[in-house]
């Protein structure tokens, strides 16, 4: 899952994204609301974290002309403003939440994941396929009650698979959701994350569950 | 504030007005009594006299008896149906009164006058002619109007009129002059309080706007359409009281606003790098980093409390005390000689040219100005780079200037750098540790000691700071 971090305080957004790129997300930072506007234009971010108070736009600015563009991205407000008038204001621009500095990053991250379950119409916390489940909150993975450990990557990589499950996803998506923007491998590193993946998951079961479709991308279900 | 009715303004205000609208009235009411009375007797008395010189006449000139005389004198006056009668005052010591000639209709030996009044008419000459005012019960149940008249000699004519008419006339009057002066008093009532209310009315909606304001909400005018009155002038010396209320307040409030913002971001970049990185085990050389960070920003927060509450002490101060004759070449050797290390830690060097110059002022603030500006320029400034700092005595005044080659100003934030919490860049300020406090603090203690304080700079070129104070 790939999020973008609007931020003007080099130091806030460093922890940021050092602290979600180790819960395995895709992490990119903009400094201003210029670069933030075009950026979650361009890219297809399953969150976005803004500042309000930034130079140039500022954060109700951007969420209005994200929104009034059509990019219907999860926005989740981080800001100093804890006045109820901002974050009245916050939410009616067309953030989905809020949340006040200083913070617990627990629960920043519980927040990006209530958000992408929101956003992707989960009910429950656990993603599943089959005898396949994925516990997005202790980041843990088995089958059929087994436990399978994961890389980073590979874990990330499944999420976004289940989070899709039955779509066919291109390796372009893929590329755009799994990784951030520093990515500069070749297609091929998907492949070879796939194959890593059919051998932890796949191997020993019966149903295999990622399938390839050719020329187009793959995709997970039971059938 | 609810006001109980009594004590209302539009109550006390009615009755005063009801009280000497009254008082007027009365008194008006009473001299137009007395003068329709006195216009009454007055043509009362003419008539009198016009009976008895009708008599007298006739008497006098025609050589009728008197008999006639009054008889002819009555018939020709009947409407006042008076009394005459003659009497005779006779002659010797003992004086003693006679019907002479009487009306009909006054019954015998009935004067309308008592004794003493015939005798000194007498004794009197012929132009000694009397009006009386009597009460005789057998002629009338009324009082009674006389004129007594000396004819000649002993002989003495009197026409009497009962005042019945002129009573019932007079009550007449009284009865329609307290039926229409109870209408006034009543319909100047209404009239009065209504007028009375309607005029302070508006006081009444300057009282409901006012109870709305609040600190909470101070952006409430009261609304009179263009009053021109007193009220209106009231209205609008309220309004623009509020007006500056809410400037001040809002000025607090952006302050407190600005604050909180200060003190949350390094608290944010604390608790958040430490909770990321106690997520998991890491490398030694993580937790320095994280820690030396975290120092940093505890330093960060450290200078913007104490720009606070440095702000906050002064701006209490008593602004007439703490002023003593003040070495200002000292002050500034010693503010140099403490920044010196910082300075050539980062390769800059100064350079100080300092002559001795004495004034009035508050040495603790001196030092502060002084340092302030001087670890801006150091703050601001690159490796290499170079600051000048000149204090020369002028004609009136001491000229300090501290000039660096460093980074600059750009020309739009000029104005705005001795604002609370004015950067010109965030960004750089955040990495040069600099909390927006430093310059406003300058600017108040300037203020403090009378001066004038004058920005150049260009960006890339350096900045030059000149305080001139004032020397007396």
């Amino acid at each position: 899952m790939r999020i973008l971090i609007v931020e003007d305080d080099k130091k806030v957004a460093a922890f940021l994204q050092k602290g979600l790129r180790e819960e395995q997300y895709a992490v990119d930072v903009c400094r201003n609301g210029e670069d933030a506007v075009y950026e979650a234009q361009v890219n297809p971010y399953d969150v976005i974290i803004l500042d309000i108070m930034l130079p140039g736009k500022d954060g109700f600015t951007i969420c209005r002309e994200l929104r009034e563009n059509n990019v219907l991205t999860p926005i989740l407000m981080l800001t100093a403003k804890d006045s109820l008038e901002d974050k009245i204001l916050g939410l009616s621009e067309g953030a989905d939440d809020y949340l006040t500095k200083p913070f617990s990053f627990e629960e920043l991250l519980a927040r990006i994941r209530a958000l992408l379950r929101r956003s992707q119409d989960y009910k429950t916390g656990s993603l599943k396929v089959a005898d396949l489940e994925l516990d997005p909150l202790r980041r843990t993975v088995q089958r059929g009650g087994k436990p399978i450990t994961l890389s980073g990557k590979e874990y990330a990589l499944l999420e976004y698979l289940l989070r899709n499950k039955g779509i066919i996803l291109s390796q372009s998506k893929i590329i755009d959701h799994v990784w951030d923007r520093n990515y500069d491998g070749t297609s091929n590193l998907i492949n070879v994350y796939i194959n890593h993946l059919r051998e932890k998951i796949d191997k020993d079961a019966e149903v295999k569950l990622i399938k390839t479709v050719r020329g187009q991308g793959y995709k997970i279900d039971e059938n | 504030m609810k006001i109980k009715r009594f004590r209302s303004l539009t109550f006390k205000l009615t009755v005063w007005y009801i009280v000497i609208l009254g008082t007027i009235v009365i008194l008006a009411g009473l001299f137009l009594h007395q003068g329709i009375k006195d216009g009454l007797m007055n043509d009362l008395d003419t008539a009198l006299v016009a009976i008895t010189d009708e008599a007298l006449e006739r008497w006098r000139t025609r050589g009728v008896s008197w008999e006639e005389a009054i008889e002819k004198a009555e018939e020709r006056y009947a409407s006042y149906e008076p009394f005459i009668q003659v009497v005779e005052i006779s002659e010797g010591e003992d004086k003693k009164v006679e019907n002479v000639i009487r009306s009909v209709r006054i019954p015998e030996g009935t004067f309308m006058l008592e004794t003493r009044t015939y005798i000194r008419a007498d004794r009197t000459d012929i132009d000694s002619y009397i009006f009386r005012t009597v009460e005789e019960d057998r002629l009338s149940s009324y009082p009674l109007r006389i004129f007594l008249f000396p004819v000649r000699g002993p002989l003495i004519l009197q026409v009497g009129v009962s005042l019945e008419a002129t009573a019932a006339q007079l009550n007449r009057l009284f009865f329609i002059m307290i039926l229409t002066g109870s209408i006034i008093m009543l319909l100047a009532s209404v009239g009065g309080s209504f007028i009375i209310n309607r005029a302070l009315h508006p006081v009444k909606s300057v009282v409901k706007t006012a109870e709305g304001i609040t600190a909470e909400d101070l952006s409430l005018r009261i609304d009179l359409k263009n009053r021109k009155d007193e009220i209106g002038a009231l209205v609008e010396t309220f309004n623009s009281m509020i007006a500056r209320l809410e400037k001040s307040i809002n000025k607090i409030r952006q302050f407190s606003g600005d604050v909180s913002h200060e003190l949350r971001t390094p608290l944010t970049i604390i608790r958040g790098e430490i909770e990321v990185l106690l997520r998991k085990d890491r490398p030694k050389e993580e937790y320095v980093t994280t820690l030396n960070s975290v120092l940093e920003e505890s330093h960060r927060m450290e200078e913007l409390i104490d720009g606070l509450l440095f702000l906050s002490r002064v701006e209490a101060m008593d602004r007439s005390k703490g002023r003593e004759i003040v070495d200002l070449d000292e002050v500034l050797n010693a503010v140099i000689k403490f920044r010196s290390p910082t300075a050539s830690n980062k390769n800059i060097s100064i350079d100080a040219k300092i002559k001795p110059v004495q004034l009035k002022g508050n040495r603790e603030l001196l030092e502060r100005m002084t340092a302030n500006i001087l670890d801006n320029a150091i703050r601001y400034s690159n490796s290499g780079d170079h600051i000048e700092i000149e204090l020369e005595k002028e004609k009136n005044t001491a000229k300090l200037q501290i000039r660096d080659t460093g980074i600059g100003i750009p020309e739009k934030s000029l104005p705005l750098i001795f604002d609370r919490f004015y950067v010109v860049d965030p960004s750089r300020s955040k990495e040069t540790g600099g909390a927006g406090l430093g310059l406003s603090i300058v600017k108040w203690i300037a203020e403090y000691h009378n001066t004038e304080i004058t920005v150049d700079s260009k960006v890339d070129h350096g900045t030059n700071f000149i305080v001139t104070f004032p020397l007396d």
